[in-house]
C-alpha cells in the first residue's frame, strides 16, 4: 500500500514537473532541457519520500485507462497469407520488401519486426499434422504498464488512452534501453539513418483509431483472426469461445495477466511456449520490478552531496586545526 | 450441318446465361455467385454454388459451422414458405450474408466475423490443409479462387 501511494505520488509530482516545463516551453524558453528534466526527477523523488500528498490517494487504485482499446489474434484462425504484414506496410509507408509478400520461403526462418516491417508472421510445424501448420503474427503488444517506457530516460514512449504505446522520435537520441526492456524483443532500431536515430514498431495504428478506423492488420485479415475491440470486450470474447471449444483452444489468454496485461492478447490451440512467446514472464508490470531502486536514486542524489560535504568540511576543519 | 452449328450456338449461349444468372432456381438456394466485389486485390471470385451443394453433406458444414454462436434462430435467415417447405427450406427467401456480416469491419463488431472474414472461414473449413495448398503457402490464396487484378488486366491486354 505505501508502496503504491509513493508510486502515484511520485506519478503525480513528475506529471506537474512535465506540466511545468511544457508551460516554460510555450513561454518560449525553447526546448524542455536537461536541468529542467533533473529538477523534476528531484522534485518528484522528494515528494515521493516525504509522502506528503499520499492520504489524498489513499484507496485509490490505478489498473489503466478504462476503455482502452486491444487486438485479440486467435491463433488457431491464422492461415499464414500475411495480408497482415502487407496491410501494416502499405498503411505505415514502409518500403517495398526484398521478397513479395506471396512468398513462402520467409517461413524458412523466424522472423522479428524490423524498422521495416512491423509485423511479422512466423510458422511453426505443426506435430500431429503437416498440412496445417501454425502461424504466430507477432508485433508490438503494447503492455499495459509498458517496460520500454519505464526503462526510456528522455520520456520518448507514451501509453495512450486509447491503448497504443507510441514512441516520439523528437526526444529519442538512441540510447536503445527500450529494446533491452522489451520482454517481446520488439522495438527495432533502424541502422539506416546515422544522424536521425529512431526506434520503430507497430503503433496499433493509432491515428486511424483516433479517426474512427480499426488498425490495418485487422481489417485486411482475411481469416477473420484478429479482432480489434475494447480491451475488456475481447476478453469476454476470447474467454467464450475457449468454453464454447475446449477442444479447439487450450485454456490461456496470453497476454490478460502477463507483465501486467498487454492490449494485444491471444488466444492458440497449442501452449504457448511451443510458438515461443517468452512463458516465464511474471504476472506483474516490469516497472514494479524496478521501482524500489529508482525510487532511491533521486535520494542518494539529494543525501550524498551533503554527506559528502560534511564529511570535507570536517576533515578540513582538523587538518586546520593540526 | 448449319441447323446443328445454330442449335449448338444456342445451347452454349443458354448454359452461359444459365450459369452467371441462374440464382434463384432451386428455391432461392444461389447457383453461381460472384463473390468479393469489394476487393481491391483479387477479381471477384465466381463461385460454384451449386458444386459445393452437391459435395457438402448439408449447408452447416459450410455455414455457422462453429456452432452457431450468434444465431438466433432458423427463420433469421430463412424465411419459410409454409407451401414449399416440405419440398425445401430455403423457398421464399435467404437472407443475405451480408446482413448479419457487416462488408466493413467498425470499431466494436466484436463477436461476429466481418463479411470478408464470414466467407473465408467457410471455406478454409476444407480448403486449409485438405483441399488446396491454404495454410500452408500464402501463393495458395491464387491456386484455386483468387485472380489479382493485375494479373487480369495483363490477360485481357493478351
Amino acid at each position: 500500500m505505501a508502496d503504491s501511494t509513493k508510486k502515484n505520488a511520485l506519478e503525480v509530482a513528475a506529471r506537474e514537473g512535465m506540466q511545468q516545463a511544457k508551460e516554460n516551453d510555450r513561454g518560449g524558453k525553447g526546448a524542455f532541457s536537461r536541468r529542467e528534466l533533473l529538477q523534476t526527477l528531484a522534485a518528484a523523488g522528494g515528494v515521493a519520500l516525504i509522502g506528503a500528498p499520499g492520504d489524498v490517494f489513499a484507496g485509490k487504485k490505478i489498473s489503466g485507462w478504462p476503455d482502452r482499446m486491444g487486438m485479440l489474434t486467435d491463433l488457431t484462425e491464422c492461415v499464414g497469407c500475411r495480408s497482415c504484414e502487407k496491410a501494416c506496410n502499405r498503411a505505415n509507408r514502409l518500403p517495398e520488401p526484398e521478397v513479395p509478400f506471396d512468398e513462402k520461403s520467409v517461413f524458412d526462418r523466424k522472423r522479428r519486426p524490423t524498422a521495416s516491417a512491423y509485423t511479422v508472421v512466423n510458422r511453426y510445424e505443426n506435430p500431429n499434422s503437416s498440412d496445417r501448420p501454425f502461424y504466430r503474427k507477432v508485433q508490438c503488444n503494447h503492455c499495459n504498464e509498458p517496460g520500454c517506457a519505464a526503462a526510456c530516460p528522455v520520456k520518448a514512449y507514451t501509453k495512450t488512452p486509447e491503448g497504443a504505446v507510441l514512441y516520439n522520435k523528437d526526444v529519442c537520441f538512441g540510447c536503445r534501453y527500450c529494446m533491452v526492456a522489451c520482454p517481446f524483443y520488439v522495438p527495432a532500431y533502424d541502422y539506416e539513418s546515422a544522424l536521425e536515430p529512431r526506434i520503430v514498431k507497430c503503433t496499433l495504428c493509432h491515428e486511424r483509431v483516433k479517426n474512427g478506423g480499426i488498425p490495418a492488420c485487422a481489417e485486411a485479415c482475411p481469416a477473420g483472426t484478429i479482432t480489434f475491440g475494447k480491451r475488456e470486450e475481447l476478453i469476454e470474447l476470447a474467454r467464450t469461445r475457449i468454453r464454447k471449444h475446449p477442444d479447439r483452444y487450450i485454456d490461456h489468454i496470453y497476454g490478460e495477466y502477463e507483465v501486467g496485461g498487454t492490449s494485444w492478447m491471444y488466444i492458440s490451440g497449442i501452449p504457448f511456449d511451443r510458438l515461443d512467446f517468452p512463458a516465464d514472464l511474471i504476472e506483474k508490470p516490469l516497472v514494479e520490478q524496478t521501482k524500489g531502486f529508482l525510487s532511491a536514486v533521486p535520494l542518494v542524489l539529494t543525501i550524498w552531496p551533503a554527506l559528502v560535504g560534511m564529511c570535507y568540511a570536517a576533515t578540513r576543519n582538523k587538518e586546520g586545526k593540526e | 450441318m448449319k441447323r446443328a452449328t445454330i442449335i449448338a450456338a444456342v445451347l452454349a449461349l443458354w448454359i452461359g446465361l444459365w450459369a452467371a444468372g441462374a440464382t434463384a432456381a432451386d428455391g432461392g438456394v444461389p447457383k453461381m455467385l460472384e463473390l468479393g466485389k469489394l476487393s481491391d486485390v483479387y477479381e471477384p471470385v465466381r463461385f460454384n454454388h451449386a458444386e459445393h451443394v452437391s459435395t457438402a453433406g448439408g449447408c452447416a458444414d459450410c455455414h455457422h459451422q462453429h456452432g452457431s454462436m450468434q444465431v438466433q434462430s432458423c427463420p433469421d435467415c430463412h424465411r419459410i414458405d409454409p407451401k414449399a417447405f416440405k419440398k425445401n427450406a430455403n423457398a421464399g427467401s435467404l437472407k443475405p450474408c451480408r446482413d448479419c456480416h457487416a462488408a466493413s469491419v467498425r470499431p466494436g463488431d466484436i463477436g461476429r466475423p466481418g463479411l470478408k472474414a464470414a466467407y473465408h472461414q467457410a471455406c478454409f473449413k476444407c480448403h486449409r490443409g485438405d483441399v488446396g495448398s491454404v495454410g500452408k503457402d500464402p501463393k495458395g490464396c491464387t491456386e484455386m479462387c483468387h485472380v489479382p487484378k493485375a494479373q487480369a488486366k495483363a490477360d485481357a491486354k493478351k
